[in-house]
């Protein structure tokens, strides 16, 4: 659905995106990380066809988003990463506005319970509206035409906690009805609950391309054993785990399938506590793209 | 794009409407003071003595002792084209550049209409606020010659020549604006060709005025061709000054228009 080919472009300062190629597939939902400054934005506005590529192409559903712009934004729901405004009108006038703009129906239904699954009341001027709430009028915007691709750059910036998680209910939902989606974000754990694959830019190259599921295979358990005695502690530390932290009579070990030989190996130590945690995915990431070179 | 086109020209309206009322009550108070302006015999005299040049800069070409000779020296020369400039600069700024600085741009980009479209609505809303407030300028001062003067004479249909020219001449300089707003890197540079460009135009039409061996470089000057004595006097070449004035426009617009359409946009 959404394919980029050796997407190229620099900007005159000399920085910019090189040669990143990746397809996101029909209800698929694509994380796409990296730093501040990556490069995340200027892809996104490639795909938007706000810029176009010095070399490489951008294309949703096999239309090119410089050429055939207003064609792929017909497809496209978009929350733009900076949230600029125009002041002088209220959330409910951009709305109708950015509906008429796209021939929806008056007063449509969607609009109205995205609005109040964001708890948004819209009446009020924008330029008197905080960060989060300015940040829910662009997600109604991005949501409000069940458009089949989804391109949100750092949506959950500026919400709580509360409204994260029902923005990634709402990405669920989409996702489910078979929306192609692509969110950028600088953090993992943003995106991992939701995302199908995950990329990562750095320094404008895509530097890694993972399944979410192929590293939850990889995703080990760290147990965390407290024994009565420093001598138990010693010895488990030698039971053939890799040993991830080790305090006094305190162990912590990294366990991935082998859970029988563990409470077998425990079983032989009197202790006082047992606690496990998954390894971050972002570790595992991370760890497997060490600085981003690859592999 | 008629979705875009009246929800700006709805936002557009009120500016609009302050700046047409501010020329007509500017226009009023001209044309009541004019009777008390008339019978000085004090400034009448002091007018006699002053170098024809500078007359010509001050518009008293047709000699101060009519109502139409006061307007079009008082008036158009200054005040009208002051409200006028500032209407289309500040407004034509906004309507692009102010939009694809502070981002907000993007929202439209991201709609299905072309910018193409985006752009000619926009543009479109610039010109309807210019005829708005020329027409205002007209009817305004048609009645007020009528309710404020009755006994003096006021050439209507000059005086709507007059502000017909006045208004293509402004659809240039919007024009111009809204092709400095479409294509310049940031709406602070956009607000500042247009402002150099207008003022460059008007310090050659009082340059050209000033002296007759400079008199040549008044026809450097857009502003030349609304010589508002002329005018009102019923001279010149209306049709042929109108039909150049809209083409320009045309020309310029087109220019913003397709120019837009292929700029990069960082949103």
């Amino acid at each position: 659905m959404i394919t980029l080919r050796g997407l190229t472009k620099t900007y005159p300062g000399g920085r910019g995106i090189v040669d990143v190629s990746f397809e996101v597939g029909r209800g698929e939902v694509f994380g796409y990380l990296g730093p501040n400054g990556a490069g995340k934005s200027t892809t996104i506005r490639h795909l938007m066809g706000f810029l176009r590529a010095d070399s490489g192409a951008a294309m949703i559903n096999g239309l090119d988003c410089w050429s055939s712009a207003p064609k792929v934004q017909a497809l496209v729901g978009y929350l733009p990463g900076e949230i600029g405004f125009p002041e002088d009108m209220t959330g409910a006038e951009l709305l109708s506005l950015l509906a008429g703009m796209r021939r929806l129906p008056a007063g449509s239904d969607r609009r109205d319970e995205l609005c109040s699954r964001f708890a948004l009341d819209p009446r009020g001027p924008i330029r008197k509206m905080s960060k989060g709430t300015k940040q829910k009028v662009a997600l109604v915007a991005a949501f409000m035409h069940t458009p089949d691709v989804l391109i949100l750059d750092e949506p959950t910036s500026g919400l709580d906690p509360l409204m994260q998680r029902r923005f990634l209910e709402l990405v669920g939902e989409e996702k489910r009805r078979g929306a192609t989606i692509l969110m950028s974000s600088h953090a993992f754990a943003e995106v991992e609950r939701v995302a199908d694959r995950v990329g990562m830019l750095k320094d404008g190259r895509l530097v890694a391309v993972e399944d979410i599921a192929r590293l939850r295979q990889l995703q080990r358990k760290v147990f965390t054993v407290a024994t009565v005695t420093e001598e138990d502690a010693r010895e488990l530390e030698g039971a053939g785990f890799p040993v991830v932290a080790r305090r006094e009579r305190e162990i912590e070990l990294e366990v991935q399938g082998d859970y029988t030989a563990l409470v077998r190996a425990l079983a032989r130590h009197e202790l006082r506590s047992l606690d496990v945690r998954p390894m971050d995915l972002e570790q595992i990431f991370m760890h497997y793209y060490g600085d981003g070179e690859g592999q | 794009m008629s979705a875009l086109f009246s929800s700006t020209l709805r936002q557009a309206l009120r500016g609009v409407a302050n700046y047409a009322l501010g020329m007509v009550f500017y226009l009023w108070l001209f044309i009541w003071v004019y009777p008390s302006f008339a019978g000085s015999t004090t400034l009448n005299t002091l007018l006699q003595n002053l170098p024809p040049g500078l007359l010509r800069v001050l518009g008293y070409s047709l000699g101060g002792t009519s109502l139409s000779g006061f307007l079009a020296g008082e008036f158009y020369s200054l005040v009208y084209l002051l409200i006028l400039a500032i209407y289309v600069l500040v407004t034509g700024t906004r309507l692009m550049a102010h939009l694809v600085d502070n981002g907000s741009m993007a929202y439209l980009l991201a709609t299905p209409v072309s910018r193409r479209r985006i752009a000619a609505a926009q543009a479109l809303v610039l010109l309807c606020g210019v005829v708005i407030i020329a027409g205002a300028t007209t009817a305004g001062g048609l009645l007020g010659a009528h309710w404020f003067a009755a006994h003096e004479h006021l050439p209507a249909w000059s005086f709507v020549k007059l502000n017909l020219v006045g208004m293509l001449v402004f659809m240039v300089v919007a024009s111009y604006a809204f092709l400095f707003s479409a294509l310049a890197a940031d709406e602070r540079s956009a607000m500042g060709l247009s402002a150099v460009l207008t003022l460059a135009f008007y310090g050659l039409h009082v340059l050209g005025d000033l002296s007759t061996r400079l008199a040549w470089v008044a026809h450097l000057s857009l502003f030349n061709v609304f010589n508002a004595q002329s005018l009102l006097a019923g001279r010149g070449h209306v049709l042929v000054d109108a039909v150049a004035l809209a083409g320009a426009a045309l020309v310029l617009l087109g220019g913003a228009v397709s120019g837009f359409e292929r700029r990069q946009l960082s949103l």
